[in-house]
């Protein structure tokens, strides 16, 4: 029988407060190519992430919206990390890889606050997609 | 006040720690701890009496049957109604389910209105959504006024004709208020329309008697009040049981089937469809009688003095803290034990994290009320609420953790 639960979630220190309060990234984007919204299934929170796209290259990577400190750092860090891959990188992601990207201690709840800048990314890079389909 | 040293040794749960801190329980909203009676009730239940009920039999069938219609009984006399109008559902969802399905779906026309309550939880407003998107019918809504209380003028201005059915909340998850609900009853009966009330948030609270509620229909669930989860109830006033069709139809709720049609039970059995939680229903009874033990005027005490409080330490705390707003009215007689509030600048899961780490339990989101924080123009709060087995050294932590929180985040 489990008397007690380790500290898992030593999150808001120096490194993660100072990302979070850097607020890297977030902002509005003047004539993006292309933009997603993704809603937190864990709390009905909203980001909006707006990407530039040139040469099949991720030119800048902003995003908007109300969201925790998980949901923030974790946007800054996914964005900052899109910059200057590729589109195919970028589709190759899994989950594993954005957690590695964002280096911090999740509970399983909050893998969920985590995950919705990357699931906007998802959802932008598909339109794209489609937008090329059409095109061709 | 309660003497909640002795009543924590009752609560296993309540003996753990968390992150290596000791567990300060502060989600009873959400849902509430089992004492040791439950537990063995279930366990009890499972190890000895286990059978399914009402067809079997045997022995071990009839104890089962006994057993889950004493329960029945128990919670009827809880709430002042008979046995035979107390049908076991799932959750109090289900049973709001159970009144939209088989009542609004079956009278409701074009044209018609359902009035419900602007701080109903989505259990109570979700099932009316499609009840109007498969009728036609519209959904009014009744704000509470700015300190969150009952609006009489609005609710009155709103309640017509075209009012078949009025839902409302008899307290609020989020705001804490208790909701006047015979008042309710009385203006809606004017009207003729049906009333139908949410009690997940009050039944475990307050002394609740259907007599004096004057509704058609009251639904709460079983684990907001000490109970397992999965077992809730639906009281429905015994005139409109017959008229009603059921919900879900299947066995142990027929009397005859033949290869084109089947006849009905009689109620409440119509109403309870395939094998029933049995020892859900066991575990409820033995949390009634837990309360029963206390006193549920005694519980009720113990949450106004708690309530007080609380809402003075967050008083004091908003003083040094202008971006602190408690939502809900600022006197404890008028709620449940619960606060909810909203840090301006701060996200309600930062700060519910950050008390996790203290060991404190407490709730972040939009409680499944999302129309009411839309309405009072905010984002997720954080509600804390206590019951039974809290102390004001657990509101103490909470007022404390929610200092650091502050000071973490807004340095």
């Amino acid at each position: 029988m489990l008397d007690s639960f380790t500290m898992s979630d030593q999150l808001y220190r120096d490194e993660f407060m100072s990302i979070f309060k850097s607020g890297a990234n977030y902002g509005k984007m003047v004539d993006p190519s292309t933009s997603a919204e993704e809603v937190n299934k864990f709390c009905g929170d909203k980001i909006t992430l707006e990407l530039k796209i040139a040469n099949d290259i991720v030119a800048d990577a902003k995003y908007t919206g109300l969201s925790c400190a998980v949901s923030k750092v974790s946007s800054s860090l996914v964005t900052e990390y899109a910059k200057g891959k590729s589109l195919t990188h970028l589709k190759g992601l899994t989950e594993a890889d954005i957690f590695a990207i964002i280096g911090f201690d999740l509970t399983e709840n909050r893998k969920q606050c985590a995950l919705v800048c990357f699931n906007a990314l998802k959802k932008a890079l598909h339109k794209v997609n489609n937008e090329y389909d059409q095109r061709n | 006040m309660l003497d909640t040293n002795t009543l924590k040794k009752d609560f296993p749960i309540l003996e753990m720690k968390v992150n290596g801190k000791d567990l300060v329980y502060l989600d009873n909203a959400a849902t509430t701890q089992k004492p040791e009676k439950v537990l063995a009730a279930v366990d009890t239940y499972y190890r000895i009496c286990n059978a399914n009920v009402h067809r079997g039999s045997h022995t071990l069938s009839d104890n089962a049957t006994s057993l889950y219609e004493r329960s029945r009984e128990s919670v009827a006399k809880f709430i002042g109604a008979k046995p035979t109008e107390i049908i076991f559902t799932r959750n109090a969802t289900e049973g709001i389910n159970l009144v939209a399905y088989s009542y609004g779906l079956a009278t409701l026309h074009a044209g018609d209105e359902i009035l419900i309550g602007g701080w109903e939880h989505h259990s109570n407003l979700v099932p009316w959504q499609e009840v109007c998107r498969k009728t036609g019918a519209r959904l009014v809504y009744t704000y509470p006024d700015n300190q969150g209380l009952f609006d009489f003028a609005d609710f009155c201005s709103k309640l017509g004709a075209r009012t078949k059915i009025v839902a409302v909340g008899h307290a609020s998850n989020v705001l804490g208020t208790i909701y006047p609900v015979a008042e309710i009853a009385a203006e809606a009966k004017k009207v003729g329309a049906l009333v139908v009330v949410d009690g997940a948030q009050s039944l475990p609270h307050l002394p609740v008697n259907i007599k004096q509620l004057s509704c058609d229909a009251l639904a709460f669930s079983g684990h907001k009040m000490l109970g397992p989860m999965g077992i809730g109830v639906l009281w429905l006033d015994e005139s409109l049981q017959e008229s009603l069709s059921p919900f879900l139809t299947g066995g142990g709720m027929v009397l005859e089937v033949d290869e084109n049609k089947a006849s009905w039970e009689k109620p409440p059995h119509k109403f309870e469809a395939g094998t029933p939680n049995v020892s859900g229903a066991v575990g409820l009874a033995a949390a009634i009688d837990y309360i029963k033990t206390i006193g549920i005027e005694e519980i009720r005490k113990h949450e106004i003095e708690l309530s007080s409080y609380a809402l003075q330490a967050f008083a004091d705390l908003a003083r040094g803290f202008q971006n602190l707003r408690i939502l809900g009215p600022m006197d404890a007689t008028k709620r449940t034990g619960l606060i909810s509030f909203h840090m301006q600048g701060v996200h309600a899961h930062d700060v519910s994290a950050i008390l996790d780490q203290r060991g404190i339990a407490v709730r972040s989101g939009y409680h499944c009320a999302m129309p009411l924080h839309t309405h009072l123009g905010i984002g997720p709060t954080v509600r804390a609420s206590w019951y039974l087995y809290n102390s004001q050294a657990d509101i103490t932590a909470l007022v404390s953790g929610i200092s650091d929180a502050k000071k973490i985040l807004l340095a």
